[in-house]
């Protein structure tokens, strides 16, 4: 069994940080090497920056890393075009370029055993009636799919008989989702959404029209904070009303990006999130070195074993992010548990040329 | 109280545009060319600058107002008059549109002097962003154009702020005699779409890049002073807009022979990190991620590169290039990202410039060898070559354009 199998067998979150990071770093150098040999604006990047040091790091803040927004402004692929199964897409706020990711079926299929890893570890490996707080259309097509899709698709196989909520107008389907709810009482019920559209059309929704549910099961939501900090509502409010409105007392927020699908950090029932056994975050610094001191903020960059297709097993985002300690949360799980303080705030450069004109 | 600044509410109507740039405004005659009272108005405005608490502390303002004021004007204006024959008379365009750039919050202010001494009726479009310095200046304007004996300027000046729409553009461009378009590539072809008269005069500014040469063998010879004062002029040319002005310095170029570039690169960038760390400076770390995220797209992108000093918040990131690869380097980066570059040979600029250089601002070398240049590159690339700490000065000549003589007609008389 190789290493990437066994990790699957393993219990989530059993190993400790120190256990777990020998085999990453050892499976992480395989993959620089791979991708080194496989795609040629890695190559050149390895070439350049890192002087053609590269699959033998002893540490995991050695393995070289590429900034998030390479995606964007490069096709960063190992594999050739016919392998191709499916290109993911994700669209930035801060320019038009969207991110693009390639994945091939032996990717695919490593991101979606280790979502279902992840997730049935929170949720139990019965497959539960899935209330989906989306529009249908939202999911694209099946070779070319945006975050949002995405996010669905690899969601959507933990639950059955799924229920998108929204119409193709982002309104509530208020009737049909309390027939739903109606057709499997008794049963427990799996949530999924994006975190903004959750509170905005799902909470808000249902309070306004002053309809409380009594749902038992799990709401999973992701896709970050901004929009709700803005009207101030912290994760604990999120948290509080939801179960209020709901009855849903198990909420797990998780942090993914379209760049490392199916490596998720999923939220515990502390706060925190955690790293799974195939992934990893470190920090660094504002001088964009490694710096993990536990309670500081950092620049998040994020590991993970699952990607073959394309190089990104080593990206810099632009998250902030505070670890909170290792292998001791109150939760029971081991290894690194951290927040997400928000994005790297952008600083306005002024020049000649405006490339935001039309927009402006 | 009159204004002539209008900020427009999101979607508002091409009617409305009409409504305010009406026949009345259009049918005015223009202003004789250099008249007082333009001078006058321009005069009172660096007055207002200067005197006003909030906008004298305001660098970018307070050199907008060095150069508005009476003997700056009347000496550009003299120079002008100069370039006039006995045989030919200078007399406004007529209507100029006016599409200013919505991140340097004066540079409209220039061209628009330009085009009030020519005698020129104004449309000025301001961005919908409007910041702390445009509205201060902007409030400027408005307590100045109340003043009394500039009522002529008054009625022939309309600053407008909406936001893009094709139609406003499109109407405001079939009643111009005149367009200047600032902003660059994109908002040049975006603004070229529309038809204007046939003969309207468009006076478009591109994308640019502009580089520093250095003679090596001079910048070794200089006393510590002169050094530490000729790269606190690069430092100005460099960091004033974070490295994003088309006239900042992208790539600087060490001229001479292999030993005494290395040596000069070596003092002058030590130089550089002494003056930065002497202002503490430390940049945001989104200026960072900006420019390791450039670094990594060029080196991803094949280009033949070598990194001398890595992405850090408080130094400088320098990065040699081959000259081969010089017209790879795509959009600038700024906020301190350069490309340096040695050449044992100034005419070897012959093979590297193509076509949108724009300034060159050098340390040492004499106006013939400069000249000898201009003359090589015979019309590909540069505008002007100017002494290091003038790369951002304002000048009567802009990316090629005599701003005065295509803001103006002439009429011949025998």
């Amino acid at each position: 069994m190789n290493v990437i199998e066994n990790l699957f067998e393993l219990p989530q979150y059993s190993i400790p940080f120190s256990e777990k990071s020998v085999f990453l770093i050892k499976e992480l150098n395989k993959l620089t090497d791979y991708h080194y040999r496989n795609c040629i604006p890695y190559k050149n990047v390895i070439r350049t920056i890192y002087n053609n040091n590269y699959g033998n790091s002893q540490s995991l803040s050695e393995i070289p890393f590429i900034p998030v927004r390479l995606f964007k402004n490069i096709d960063l692929k190992s594999i050739p075009d016919s392998d191709v199964l499916k290109t993911l897409t994700s669209s930035g706020t801060t320019s038009t370029q969207v991110s693009k990711i390639f994945i091939d079926r032996e990717t695919s299929l490593l991101q979606t055993k280790a979502l279902a890893s992840i997730v049935t570890s929170f949720i139990g490996s019965k497959r539960l009636p899935m209330i989906i707080i989306d529009t249908e259309s939202s999911l694209g097509t099946a070779s070319g799919m945006s975050a949002r899709g995405a996010g669905l698709v690899g969601l959507s196989n933990f639950g059955r008989n799924h229920f998108y909520a929204l119409d193709k107008n982002m309104q509530l389907k208020i009737n049909e989702l309390l027939d739903f709810i109606e057709k499997y009482s008794g049963e427990k019920i799996l949530v999924f959404g994006f975190t903004f559209m959750v509170w905005q059309y799902f909470y808000e929704e249902l309070r306004k029209n002053n309809i409380k549910l009594n749902l038992d099961g799990y709401l999973i939501h992701s896709g970050g904070w901004k929009k709700l900090t803005e009207i101030a509502v912290s994760n604990d409010i999120f948290k509080e009303k939801i179960q209020e409105q709901t009855g849903i007392a198990k909420v797990h927020n998780f942090y993914g990006m379209v760049e490392q699908v199916g490596s998720i950090y999923m939220e515990c029932e502390k706060g925190y999130f955690h790293s799974p056994n195939f992934s990893e975050i470190i920090l660094r610094g504002s001088d964009l070195k490694f710096s993990n001191k536990i309670g500081e903020e950092g620049i998040i960059q994020t590991l993970s074993i699952l990607p073959k297709s394309y190089p990104g097993h080593s990206i810099l985002t632009e998250d902030l992010g505070i670890i909170h300690g290792i292998d001791r949360c109150a939760c029971g799980r081991k290894g690194v548990y951290f927040s997400i303080s928000g994005r790297i705030p952008k600083a306005e450069l002024r020049g000649c040329s405006d490339v935001y004109a039309l927009a402006g | 109280m009159s204004k002539i600044i209008q900020i427009l509410p999101k979607n508002i109507l091409t009617e409305d545009i009409k409504a305010i740039v009406n026949n009345d405004f259009l049918n005015l005659i223009g202003i004789e060319p250099f008249s007082e009272v333009s001078i006058n108005f321009l005069n009172q405005l660096s007055k207002e600058i200067l005197s006003d608490t909030v906008t004298s502390q305001m660098p970018e303002l307070v050199a907008l107002a060095y150069f508005l004021r009476k003997s700056n004007i009347i000496n550009i204006t003299e120079n002008f008059k100069k370039t006039i024959p006995d045989t030919e008379v200078s007399v406004p365009l007529g209507i100029c549109f006016q599409i200013a750039p919505s991140n340097v919050d004066t540079i409209f202010m220039y061209s628009w002097a330009f085009s009030l001494l020519a005698g020129n009726s104004n449309i000025i479009r301001i961005t919908q962003n409007v910041g702390e310095q445009l509205s201060s200046l902007l409030s400027i304007i408005n307590r100045v154009i109340n003043n009394p004996d500039i009522e002529d300027i008054r009625a022939r000046n309309i600053i407008l702020s909406y936001s893009y729409d094709d139609n406003i553009n499109a109407y405001l461009s079939s009643v111009s005699d005149l367009r200047i378009i600032w902003g660059g590539d994109s908002t040049v072809q975006s603004i070229r779409k529309h038809l204007a008269k046939p003969t309207t005069r468009d006076i478009a500014f591109a994308d640019k890049i502009s580089y520093s040469i250095i003679e090596s063998k001079y910048l070794l010879s200089l006393t510590n002073t002169s050094l530490t004062e000729n790269v606190r002029l690069f430092y100005n040319d460099s960091y004033y807009f974070n490295q994003m002005a088309c006239s900042s310095p992208q790539v600087v170029y060490f001229v001479g022979d292999d030993k005494d570039n290395h040596s000069a690169s070596d003092i002058f960038w030590a130089k550089l990190e002494e003056i930065l760390n002497s202002k503490a400076h430390f940049e945001h770390i989104s200026v960072s991620m900006n420019k390791l995220a450039y670094l990594y797209e060029e080196s991803a992108s094949g280009m033949d590169l070598k990194i001398q000093s890595e992405v850090n918040p408080v130094n400088p990131t320098v990065v040699n290039i081959s000259k081969e690869d010089i017209q790879k380097i795509g959009s600038i980066c700024g906020g301190g990202y350069f490309h340096q570059c040695f050449l044992n040979d100034i005419l070897e600029l012959n093979q590297i410039i193509k076509h949108n250089e724009q300034t060159l601002s050098y340390i040492g070398f004499n106006l013939k060898i400069l000249k000898n240049l201009v003359k090589t590159l015979n019309g590909k690339g540069i505008d002007r070559i100017v002494p290091v700490g003038q790369a951002l000065t304002f000048m009567p000549t802009w990316d090629g354009f005599s701003l005065l003589n295509h803001f103006t007609k002439r009429v011949v008389v025998i």
